[in-house]
């Protein structure tokens, strides 16, 4: 029997019409080759197993909707490549959902504080080009320290960066508090100013 | 330790312990409470205005050359949302970076899949890939080998038909190739070279032998990473290296990490080099004992910049001389430490940016390609 090649549009369409056999040979084969994948693209550690599971589940459960079975390889790279963005994206997510500040303001009765409306397209824009692209490839969920393999920046220039660009927008902050605070001062003068008028008119 | 700005500033990457001190900081500390929420803010507003992982993953496939890899509804898709993606790519600097890293995702699994789809056999009992790899922690090394086999014929394990699990990549004049194995190491087999492993996730034995000259990226692991040339074996613990073989004599320099090196003749006599060291190996003498070396002089021809803790005034000189350009830098600099690796194919301008910017210092560039470094 000649040999054929593991991903044959052949095995594709059995596991599509039903065929156990076919689907279980499918998973064993992607299997190794889904991992190889993983470890390449994030190294060894207890995530690429599940990895590879979620990745074998995408491909189980959408396996039927694969119009031509002859594309396979592009849908299991697909379904690799949404899996690797979605991990990217979830360890970043995690770590966010582990503080919430809003308690601590709330508990402490400032919440009026938090109101203090913040112009963020002008905070973006003081950031300077790499550190906007920290902060962006940040939050794709990428760690700082492949950030810095992306930039070509030690993983401590890369906080370094992220620790700049706080301490800017703390300024700026600052500043735009400090005229909020001034400009109330100056409308409460001149309400004042305005009263004390009209008392003397009256 | 991290002080109270700095936990605010990384509020994202704190663990459990870091995360209760930022909360208690910000209980007694009203204004940096305020400043943090600003801060988490900007952040949100910024992850807002950005494309979504998985548009920017079937732009990635659409501008992929070779076959088709979107389905009918994955373009329309695609095509709906392409204004504003070519709008934030004009906004987001930081997402030419991220498409880089698709590309490489792509590449990638297409180097996995050549190496995986191979021939189809019977499903057999599932076997723990890399199950030998017991202990808790492998981390993700880097590991530069280059080896330069010369003028001794070098032994090349080519074995019989694909039945046998051994595959051998080869190369012509003026073809590199680049081969992902399945420990996650990657060979990049330079031209008229070759390489011979044993294939298949289950197969590999991280042993390679190699006739012509090759970097390798070793995925860190607890069983050694293996190389056999006719004269020299190396054994990679989890390193950066280069090996170069000219007029019967094998040089080897080591950028991280520790390379075993010695002669075929004489294999139990070793020498341990370690990271900025190089040693050789020559006829039938085993290798002498590792000496300090200058990487970015020793390891140019592999065509990568390797600074460590350089002084920039150094750093500036190897710039000017594999890039042709001028670099001036301020005397108030010149003794300022650089360290990083940077590839020839990435222009000077490119790589004086990120020194510039790791120091946190001015770059300039005059129109007669001089730069200039300042504070």
């Amino acid at each position: 029997m000649a040999a054929s090649t593991k991903f044959s549009a052949a095995l594709v369409r059995r596991a599509q019409n039903g065929s156990k056999k076919a689907r279980r040979q499918l998973v064993h084969q992607l299997e190794p080759l889904l991992r190889a994948y993983f470890i390449k693209r994030l190294g060894k550690n207890t995530v690429v197993d599940d990895l590879v599971q979620n990745t074998l589940l995408r491909m189980h459960r959408g396996l039927e909707d694969l119009q031509q079975p002859e594309r396979f390889k592009a849908f299991v790279m697909k379904a690799a490549m949404f899996e690797l963005q979605d991990y990217y994206r979830g360890r970043y997510k995690m770590r966010e959902q582990l503080y919430e500040p809003d308690t601590v303001l709330h508990d402490k009765g400032s919440a009026k504080d938090t109101g203090l409306a913040v112009d963020l397209e002008r905070a973006l824009a003081t950031l300077t080009p790499t550190s906007r692209r920290v902060l962006e490839l940040r939050e794709y969920g990428y760690r700082y320290q492949e950030i810095g393999e992306m930039l070509d920046l030690t993983e401590a220039a890369v906080k370094m960066r992220v620790k700049r660009a706080f301490k800017q927008l703390r300024q700026l902050f600052a500043s735009s508090s400090t005229l909020l605070i001034l400009g109330g001062a100056v409308t409460l003068w001149a309400v004042s100013a305005a009263i004390l008028v009209l008392h003397r008119i009256s | 330790m991290k002080n109270k700005v700095e936990m605010t500033a990384w509020y994202d990457q704190l663990g459990p312990d870091e995360q209760q001190k930022l909360r208690a900081a910000l209980e007694k500390d009203p204004e940096l409470a305020r400043t943090y929420q600003q801060w988490r803010k900007v952040r949100q507003k910024l992850r807002q205005q950005l494309p979504e992982g998985r548009l920017l993953v079937l732009y990635a496939l659409e501008q992929a050359p070779g076959e088709k890899m979107l389905t009918q509804q994955e373009q329309t898709r695609l095509n709906r949302a392409r204004q504003q993606l070519e709008a934030a790519f004009q906004e987001h600097p930081g997402l030419e970076h991220v498409m880089q890293r698709l590309e490489d995702d792509r590449k990638t699994f297409e180097q996995v899949w050549q190496q995986h789809k191979g021939t189809a056999r019977k499903p057999s009992q599932p076997q723990q890939f890399l199950q030998w790899v017991s202990h808790p922690y492998l981390k993700r090394a880097a590991a530069v080998l280059l080896l330069f086999l010369g003028s001794l014929a070098v032994y090349t394990a080519v074995t019989g038909p694909a039945s046998n699990h051994q595959t051998t990549v080869q190369t012509a004049a003026g073809e590199t190739q680049q081969i992902a194995l399945s420990d996650g190491s990657t060979v990049h087999l330079m031209e008229a070279s070759s390489i011979a492993y044993r294939s298949g996730a289950d197969q590999f034995d991280r042993s390679v032998r190699l006739k012509g000259k090759a970097f390798f990226e070793v995925a860190k692991a607890r069983q050694p990473f293996q190389v056999e040339t006719k004269v020299a074996a190396v054994q990679v613990v989890g390193t950066t290296f280069g090996l170069q073989t000219t007029n019967g004599e094998t040089r080897l320099t080591v950028a991280e990490g520790q390379v075993l090196l010695a002669n075929t003749d004489q294999p139990n006599q070793t020498v341990l080099v370690g990271p900025g060291q190089a040693s050789w190996v020559k006829g039938n003498k085993p290798p002498p004992q590792a000496r300090t070396v200058d990487l970015a002089e020793q390891l140019a021809w592999s065509g990568q910049l390797f600074f460590r803790q350089h002084t920039l005034s150094t750093a500036a000189r190897y710039i000017e001389k594999y890039y042709d350009v001028t670099v001036v830098v301020d005397r108030s600099l010149a003794n300022e430490k650089v360290t990083g690796t940077f590839t020839r194919q990435q222009p000077a301008k490119e790589v004086l940016q990120t020194i510039a910017a790791t120091l946190g210092v001015q770059l300039e560039k005059l129109p007669t390609e001089e730069y200039r470094l300042s504070p």
